[in-house]
């Protein structure tokens, strides 16, 4: 059986013996968003690490049907984008947006700018990282990890360094961004609204393991158990 | 075509010789010798002198400083198995019973040196059949002639006179344990007062005002009164050789002296460093720095006097530079078996 | 906050990849073998000649030295002096640090520029300038000369490394025990004093180390009275062979810069590298005390520089520039192999060359020392590299020298005779200040910085040249400088390896200060402002690029 898209297969990570993801095996098609959503201390960036390659794992990694547990984290074609962003703050804006060009020796100024205005930050490739606000900055991180044409976008809650009232836009920004760009995504999130808002499909990890996957009307019409309706409410 | 053939061979060969050289192989026997002539830091010449020696003997130098002469000597020591030289030159009296006792030497002296020298000579046992006397200075008290003229005192003549309170806080000498001049001056003392005596001399002159610095530098420089320096005590220990340093151009006068009465000899030395590839050409260097080419060079360079009686003063040392008729004295074997004791010793009285 | 949002878990772990491990390799072998064979076998040598002399451990030998009464006052003194000009240095040293980093008013970059230069001057300088300064007076040849010229020197060190940590701390903490009325005072030591406390306590220990170690200094301006530790080995060594007791002083000395060494490391340990700045303000009322106390350091700190530049346009009895014009001359009857501007020539020369090795160097080690491998072990590894490169900075040039004497004399390392000593124990100086300078720098970029980097696509050398380098470029260029007037300055091992005919600056200095004419000590002088005069120039450049972060230990 040969499927486009990734594929996990009893993915485990331990730390010092404890396992801190448990076994995931999951499936997302090519083209999708996907939201992995769960409490604190659940694996969720743990598990989105070791799919970038990050950690060393257990089972099986593998895109289009080929394992990619032997890809280095820099060929794998997966980039990762943290919670706060990791700007390089010796780099401008567009050094910034640009970094992927620049090191695969494509230097592409008018697709710096494009991106820039796809986040709706036009003309601001000049500016100092350190200037923006946090919601700008976001904006670049995303702009720069869409600048390398992965194949597949790890987003590490990427709005929970923002506030409220921009969080809410950005989620819908965001949904339409990752849709037009047609980019295979997974998103970790702690807020299952916002996980609604931006995903087709949701998982809910608990201590590790995937305990439930779908739309976020499916899983609270039929919570597996007590804590992921709990969790949902 | 064969001629620019051997040209490039000949580049190509030097290359590697020098790149042998580099890296410390041995050069081939059929290329020219290069001795190392391991120094001490105060060894200068005129340019070309060394070039003399070369050009007469094919033979070339490469000089090497290797710190003070107790310095100099260590070094030797410590690398023995590896010497780090094939002449030495600056091994003085004070140093001489250690580098003869600690097997640095090749047994030489020049066959140059004559009875005129005899003063000079080593005892046998104290570096007597290994080194080869090349120069020499006293150490004496300088005094700042017009500093007196002016206060109306008397200037001091002895040793005596020092610890006498007329001169009270008018003396600056160097310290024994940092100074070479410093430990001359108390090797002076321990000549002339004794293994026992010696002591009581150096607590009256601390209880005279006596101030003790460093180096020769601070001493002479920073607190004798001479016209070369600043300072307000105008008695200082330094070289006999020093007053003619102080005559102006053209002066008749000279406004500084040696008291030599005070002065204990420092001579210096060369010799076959035990060990060297080239003992023949070693030998020749010896007697090329005993010759008057080098000896006629001496003063200028490095302030002392040539050991050879033929050799030609400069004009104003021959008018200002004073020698020391009946210097102060000790057994080269005595100074290196107590040197270590002596210094303690008066560090515990002179900086208490 | 799950373990899996912890930010500080050590990462970037070594890529299995074989070139990556062959990197790797090769970047702990370059400092390793640089440090092992110009320092550490050298070292061990010399000292295995003192304390094994028949092949068995000389234990009663080692008892007697330091039973002798002149060892025990020796090391007495030494730490005494060390204390005492850290202590003063603290208390002169912190309103500077306060006042330079967060206080914005007129001068302030002239000031800063007085306090930090003389941390780089040459030893020789310092010590001619203080003797030109006091003459005369009864501090001459005094220990309060010498505590001066100690205060002196390393008054930078406490601005630099307590200014930076005083520049990233929150203003508002302050300003909250004030307004629940507390006194400045109360303030300043029950709040701002305990968040200052490992930069106090690393500056302290660093300073105390310059100070127990400092050898030029004391030999200069101490006189005869006076032995520390180092200048004991140094005349223990070179002028009684006593090698036994000379080693006995090195362990003691080595023991004492272990344990500060591990102290720093301690302390610096517990501080998290938050490198933000809070902006400067105009200074109030209250502060007033603390601009003037700075002011009148930065005042004391030039004053000495300004004797000299007044003794150096001194001729005779006459002002004019003859000093200086001398130094196209080997000075008054032949003083010296060659003219102080050769001189200076070569001491560029070696500069240049000792910078481009602790560059390289130091580069090397910093990026490894920024890395946080899992494995303890590797840890632990790495934390011994980053001390081993200290221990320089605490061992007297003249055991390194001899050490060099006795084991670097077979082909293919017969360079005993070779120039080449001179910039190698230069940079040996000079590195622990460059991994110093690029350290803090480089672990500020963050493990998850570079791992961003990497799923961007960048290869792990793509990661250092683009990101750590690039965030480091500016502290990079700093330490170029700094390591470039260390060596400049370096007197200790210089004077030691170099010879008459490649002498640099700093040691032709110390020969014309050393040999009579009165012109030669002029000569000696107009050298000197010249070399401060370059050294300043260097750092002014540095201090133009603005990087704060210069020598923060």
């Amino acid at each position: 059986m040969s499927s486009a898209g990734l594929q996990l297969r009893d993915v485990t990570v331990e730390f010092d013996g404890k396992r801190a993801v448990d076994a995931v095996t999951l499936e997302i098609p090519a083209g999708e968003v996907f939201a992995l959503i769960g409490p604190s201390g659940s694996g969720k960036s743990s598990l989105l690490r070791a799919i970038a390659g990050l950690e060393p794992c257990t089972g099986d990694i593998r895109w289009d049907d080929e394992s990619v547990l032997k890809i280095p984290v820099h060929r794998r074609g997966f980039v990762l984008m943290f919670q706060d962003g990791q700007l390089f703050p010796h780099l401008d804006v567009a050094g910034n947006v640009g970094y992927s060009l620049k090191v695969s020796g494509h230097r592409d100024p008018a697709r710096v700018e494009q991106l820039l205005a796809l986040v709706g930050l036009a003309g601001f490739g000049a500016r100092r990282v350190t200037e923006l606000s946090g919601g700008e900055q976001q904006r670049v991180a995303l702009a720069r990890s869409l600048a390398a044409t992965p194949r597949l976008l790890l987003l590490d809650e990427p709005l929970s360094s923002i506030d409220r009232e921009l969080r809410e836009r950005l989620a819908g920004d965001l949904h339409d961004i990752l849709h037009d760009a047609g980019v295979t995504t997974i998103v970790v999130t702690h807020d299952h609204e916002e996980a609604a808002v931006i995903a087709d499909r949701i998982g809910i990890l608990e201590a590790g393991r995937l305990v439930q996957v779908g739309s976020l009307t499916e899983l609270r019409a039929h919570p597996v158990d007590d804590r992921v309706a709990r969790f949902l409410s | 075509m064969h001629h620019s053939t051997h040209r490039v061979l000949a580049s190509a060969a030097a290359l590697a010789a020098s790149i042998l050289v580099l890296v410390g192989c041995a050069p081939a026997s059929n290329a020219p010798v290069t001795l190392t002539l391991v120094t001490h830091d105060s060894f200068a010449l005129s340019e070309g002198t060394l070039d003399q020696f070369t050009q007469a003997t094919g033979i070339r130098v490469q000089v090497q400083a290797a710190g003070d002469a107790g310095e100099l000597v260590n070094k030797l020591v410590l690398t023995k198995d590896s010497p780090l030289g094939d002449v030495v030159y600056g091994i003085d009296n004070t140093f001489a019973s250690r580098a003869a006792s600690g097997g640095v030497l090749e047994p030489y002296v020049s066959a140059d040196v004559t009875d005129a020298e005899g003063q000079y000579l080593l005892p046998a046992g104290s570096g007597g059949e290994y080194l080869t006397p090349i120069d020499s200075g006293d150490v004496c008290v300088n005094v700042d002639h017009e500093w007196f003229a002016q206060a109306g005192i008397p200037e001091p003549k002895t040793l005596n006179d020092l610890i006498d309170p007329t001169y009270q806080g008018l003396l600056v000498v160097e310290a024994a344990n940092s100074s070479s001049p410093g430990l001359a001056f108390l090797l002076a003392t321990i000549a002339a007062y004794g293994d026992t005596g010696w002591q009581g001399y150096w607590a009256s002159l601390v209880a005279n005002g006596v101030k003790i610095d460093a180096s020769w530098s601070d001493a002479y420089e920073v607190d004798f009164s001479g016209p070369s320096s600043s300072g307000d005590r105008p008695l200082v220990v330094s070289y006999a050789s020093s007053p003619p340093f102080e005559v102006p151009e053209g002066g008749t006068v000279a406004p500084t002296g040696a008291l030599l009465d005070t002065c204990f000899r420092q001579t210096e030395y060369a010799g076959v460093i035990a060990g060297t590839a080239h003992p023949v050409e070693a030998k020749e260097l010896v007697d090329f720095l005993h010759s008057t080419t080098v000896q006629n060079d001496i003063p200028d360079n490095m302030y002392v006097f040539p050991v050879n009686p033929d050799a030609v003063l400069p004009e104003a040392w021959a008018k200002f530079a004073e020698r020391a008729t009946n210097p102060y004295n000790l057994d080269p074997a005595r100074i290196d078996a107590n040197r270590e004791k002596w210094i303690a010793e008066w560090a515990a009285i002179a900086t208490p | 906050m799950g373990r899996d949002r912890d930010a500080v878990r050590p990462s970037t772990r070594l890529n299995a990849h074989p070139a990556t491990i062959a990197a790797w390799t090769l970047g702990i072998a370059l400092p390793v073998a640089f440090i092992g064979v110009f320092f550490a076998w050298p070292v061990a040598t010399i000292l295995a000649r003192g304390l094994f002399p028949s092949g068995a451990l000389d234990l009663a030998g080692i008892v007697e030295v330091l039973s002798r009464p002149r060892t025990i006052r020796i090391i007495g003194f030494t730490v005494g002096l060390a204390a005492a000009a850290t202590a003063i240095t603290l208390l002169l040293g912190m309103p500077a640090a306060y006042a330079l980093s967060r206080l914005r008013f007129r001068g302030r970059g002239v000031l800063r520029a007085a306090v930090l230069v003389p941390f780089v001057l040459p030893t020789v300088v310092v010590g001619i300038a203080f003797r030109t300064l006091f003459r005369g007076t009864p501090l001459d040849g005094s220990v309060l000369a010498i505590l001066a010229a100690l205060v002196f020197f390393n008054v930078a060190v406490v601005v630099r490394t307590v200014g930076v940590s005083w520049e990233s701390l929150d203003p508002r903490q302050e300003e909250a025990a004030r307004v629940l009325g507390a006194g400045p005072v109360r303030v300043f030591v029950t709040i701002t004093l305990r968040r200052l406390g490992p930069s106090v306590a690393a500056a302290a220990s660093i300073v105390f180390l310059f100070c127990s170690t400092a050898f030029g200094t004391v030999l200069v301006l101490g006189g005869a009275q006076y032995s520390t530790i180092e200048t004991e080995i140094w005349l223990l060594t070179t002028q009684f062979l006593d090698l036994r007791a000379a080693s006995v002083l090195s362990i003691t000395q080595l023991l004492v810069v272990v344990a500060l060494l591990v102290v720093t490391a301690r302390v610096r340990g517990r501080t998290t590298f938050q490198r933000r700045s809070f902006a400067t303000r105009r200074p109030r009322r209250a502060d007033r005390p603390v601009v003037i106390v700075t002011f009148l350091v930065a005042v004391a700190l030039v004053i000495p520089l300004g004797a000299l530049l007044r003794r150096s346009l001194q001729v005779g009895d006459d002002w004019g520039l003859g000093n200086y014009l001398a130094l196209a001359t080997t000075g008054s009857r032949n003083a010296l192999a060659i003219s102080p501007w050769t001189a200076l020539g070569n001491s560029l020369g070696f500069a240049a060359a000792a910078t481009g090795i602790a560059m390289l160097l130091g580069l090397v080690t910093s990026v490894l020392l920024s890395r946080r491998p899992r494995s303890p072990s590797a840890r632990r590894g790495l934390d011994l590299l980053d001390g081993a490169l200290m221990l320089p900075l605490g061992v007297s040039a003249v055991t390194v020298g001899f050490g060099f004497l006795i084991t670097l004399n077979a082909p293919p390392l017969d360079l005993r005779a070779s120039p080449i000593l001179v910039p190698i124990a230069q940079a040996l100086v000079a590195t622990p200040l460059v991994v110093r300078t690029l350290l803090p720098v480089l672990r500020s970029v963050g493990s998850r910085m570079r791992e961003a980097a990497a799923t961007l696509g960048a290869a792990p050398w793509r990661v250092i040249l683009t990101i750590d380098l690039g965030v480091a470029a500016r502290a990079a260029l700093a330490a170029t400088g700094l390591a470039f007037t260390v060596a400049l300055g370096e007197f200790g091992a210089t004077t030691f390896l170099s010879r008459p005919s490649n002498a640099t600056l700093p040691v032709v200095i110390y020969r014309l200060i050393g040999l009579p004419g009165g012109d030669n000590a002029g000569m000696a002088i107009a050298a000197s402002v010249v070399l401060a005069a370059l050294t300043v120039a260097v750092v002014a450049l540095i201090e133009r690029l603005r990087i704060d972060s210069a020598g923060a230990f």
